[in-house]
């Protein structure tokens, strides 16, 4: 079993045994990364293949051999916020008072605790893609307003907006699941 | 929803990592196509300057031996009386002799018969048998005795044809045979005319003298560096067809916004020198197309819907609406396309004067999008964008017309300048954007190229 500096060390040098060892240590929780921020999963796998390309091509900036899961979720994140970016489509937000943006939060997260992550990702597979981007990095990831509103070239009420908007989708997408159910 | 994804992990697929595994042999195997096509263009470089700096001063000739004709007076058969020879005109004629490649001895037995020797090995009979040669004049022309005005005349008329010339015997008594046929093919042009004169014999043989020239032999080839450096801009329009996925003051603001500037282009270029006038050539370059970006506004933000429409190249939906004033755009930097092109052209040189030439090039260039920098307007919203390589195609087609003079330094150096103007062919926008963007431009490019090989 190759350590992480091994592994880091062996991919400096281009060794194709040590990339696949990252590979296999990472690839799982990165493809879940990958599967929330793109819209299907041929989608996803391409932004697996691209961020592992470029760990393997950066890894050399990479300082500290502790860290490398946050460098790579942070390659990943990058990339994805990229696509996001050029594939932005979908319909646009208009700025939304800050009274409609007060959404129960508590109220979705209760609702949410039958389901498995995948019942989840398919519901955020429903909404708009820059309200689950926002979602996504807001809920899941912890990211605060100013970064996101910096991340995605917008400003942070629009991001609460895309937020409030994206909670009352997903209320309603799991009252409609209960109601069938 | 944080904990719900926090040890979320779905099988990756099995053929993914044989997918990365690709990739990386791609990116791999297009790695040492640059380093390689690095080296051999400095390899290219290296041995054009070597050839050109080393390349010899003179001339190669025409293969032609140097004239080696021994004096015919001394290489008189020993049949010969060799005070009968020295009563003609053989003195005289030793000057003419020179330049006279393979005959290396005369002589003469009678006035009838002939046995001159034409090289070392041959004697003139057997070239004659060879050639077919004979002693029988020319039918219709008669044995002629030539006054002294005529053979001076004979004589300044071969001296013009740089004639050599061997002459024996006296000139009372002259008899001129001439022979009417071909000589071997290693005397090709030659023409040999024997005058028997008196009881000697005048012994005749014209080669025409290899013409010396000055004259290099040129290559056909030649190696160009050139640089142009162009006034540009980009031009937009939008496609008919997608014109409802463009926001309404798109071009407006990109027109406000939008500065040229230069498009510095350097390339190197192997010339085929084809006929006199036309030249192909085919070459690398990289050019770096420059756009300064000023936007300082505030538009308004569209509103699309996307349910039963496709999305264009870039994701966008049609816009059927507007919904007040959105951000404040404001951007003040240089936007670039780094592009690698290979040049292929043709060139036509109209001479002037002896080292000016008219010429007028036309090329087509394939060139590689290598890198872009700076930001520019996404068209669908305005807002401002990262101008991201893959916003863009990787290569576009790009077409240039030239016309200009050069002068040629010396026989292997040339030197010129053209006034130029060239556009893409293609668009730089993805294919289905809904706004095609081309570069074009107009300046001048000179240049400089040697021959070499």
């Amino acid at each position: 079993m190759l350590t992480n500096e091994q592994i880091i060390a062996g991919c400096l040098k281009n060794e194709r045994k040590s990339q696949k060892a990252l590979f296999e240590m990472f690839s799982s929780k990165m493809y879940g990364f990958c599967l929330r921020y793109t819209r299907n999963t041929a989608e996803a796998q391409d932004v697996l293949q691209e961020g592992f390309i470029k760990v393997f091509e950066k890894i050399n900036t990479l300082k500290d051999a502790r860290t490398l899961e946050g460098w790579m979720t942070r390659i990943f994140i990058n990339l994805a916020l990229s696509r996001y970016r050029k594939e932005r489509s979908g319909p646009e937000w208009v700025e939304v008072s800050d009274a409609e943006s007060i959404v129960d939060e508590e109220n979705t997260e209760t609702n949410m605790d039958d389901l498995t992550p995948e019942s989840v990702l398919e519901m955020m597979k429903q909404i708009p893609e820059n309200y689950r981007t926002v979602l996504n990095l807001y809920a899941i990831d912890g990211l605060s307003h100013k970064e996101i509103s910096s991340l995605l070239n917008t400003t942070e009420s629009n991001s609460k907006s895309m937020l409030s908007r994206a909670r009352k989708m997903m209320r309603d997408l799991l009252d409609q699941k209960s109601k069938n159910q | 929803m944080k904990g719900k994804f926090e040890n979320f992990s779905p099988e990756v697929p099995a053929f993914m990592w044989d997918s990365v595994e690709v990739e990386l042999e791609t990116r791999r195997s297009k790695r040492i196509g640059v380093v390689w096509l690095s080296v051999a263009t400095v390899v290219l470089i290296a041995v054009s300057g070597v050839l050109f700096f080393n390349s010899p001063d003179t001339v190669k000739m025409n293969s032609q031996k140097s004239p080696s004709v021994t004096n015919p007076i001394k290489n008189t058969d020993s049949h010969q009386n060799a005070s009968d020879i020295n009563r003609g005109s053989a003195t005289e004629n030793n000057s003419n002799v020179k330049g006279t490649s393979d005959l290396t001895s005369v002589s003469t037995l009678d006035n009838k018969s002939v046995v001159s020797t034409i090289s070392k090995s041959k004697s003139i009979a057997a070239l004659n048998s060879e050639s077919g040669l004979s002693n029988a004049p020319i039918a219709g022309e008669e044995n002629v005795i030539p006054d002294k005005t005529s053979l001076e005349k004979e004589k300044t008329t071969n001296t013009l044809k740089n004639e050599n010339r061997l002459t024996f015997g006296s000139t009372n008594q002259v008899q001129t045979i001439a022979y009417n046929s071909n000589l071997p093919e290693f005397l090709a042009g030659a023409e040999l005319k024997e005058m028997i004169v008196g009881e000697f014999l005048q012994l005749t043989l014209s080669i025409p003298q290899p013409q010396k020239s000055n004259k290099r032999k040129l290559s056909r080839w030649a190696f160009e560096v050139g640089y142009d450096m162009n006034q540009t801009a980009m031009s937009y329009s939008v496609n008919p067809q997608l014109g409802q996925y463009v926001h309404k003051n798109y071009l407006k603001r990109m027109q406000e916004g939008e500065v040229a500037l230069v498009a510095p282009q350097l390339h190197t270029s192997l010339r085929y020198q084809l006929t006199d006038r036309w030249v192909l050539t085919a070459g690398i370059g990289f050019t770096q197309n420059r756009t300064s970006q000023q936007f300082d506004f505030q538009d308004s933000v569209p509103v699309s819907v996307s349910q039963g429409f496709e999305a264009d190249a870039y994701g966008n939906y049609p816009i059927f609406g507007y919904a007040g004033l959105g951000r404040n755009v404001k951007y003040d930097g240089i936007q670039l396309f780094n592009m690698v092109s290979i040049p292929l052209g043709v060139v036509y040189e109209y001479p002037l004067s002896r080292k000016l030439k008219f010429t007028t090039e036309a090329n087509m260039r394939y060139n590689f999008v290598s890198g872009t920098q700076g930001a520019t307007l996404n068209y669908y919203d305005l807002s401002l964008q990262n101008s991201q390589k893959d916003l863009y195609r990787n290569s576009v087609i790009s077409a240039k017309f030239g016309v200009g003079i050069q002068k040629d330094l010396d026989k292997k150096r040339s030197l010129g300048v053209r006034f130029n103007t060239q556009g893409s062919l293609t668009p730089l926008n993805l294919e289905n954007a809904a706004v095609s963007n081309k570069g074009w431009s107009v300046g001048l490019s000179g240049y400089y190229f040697w021959r070499i090989f």
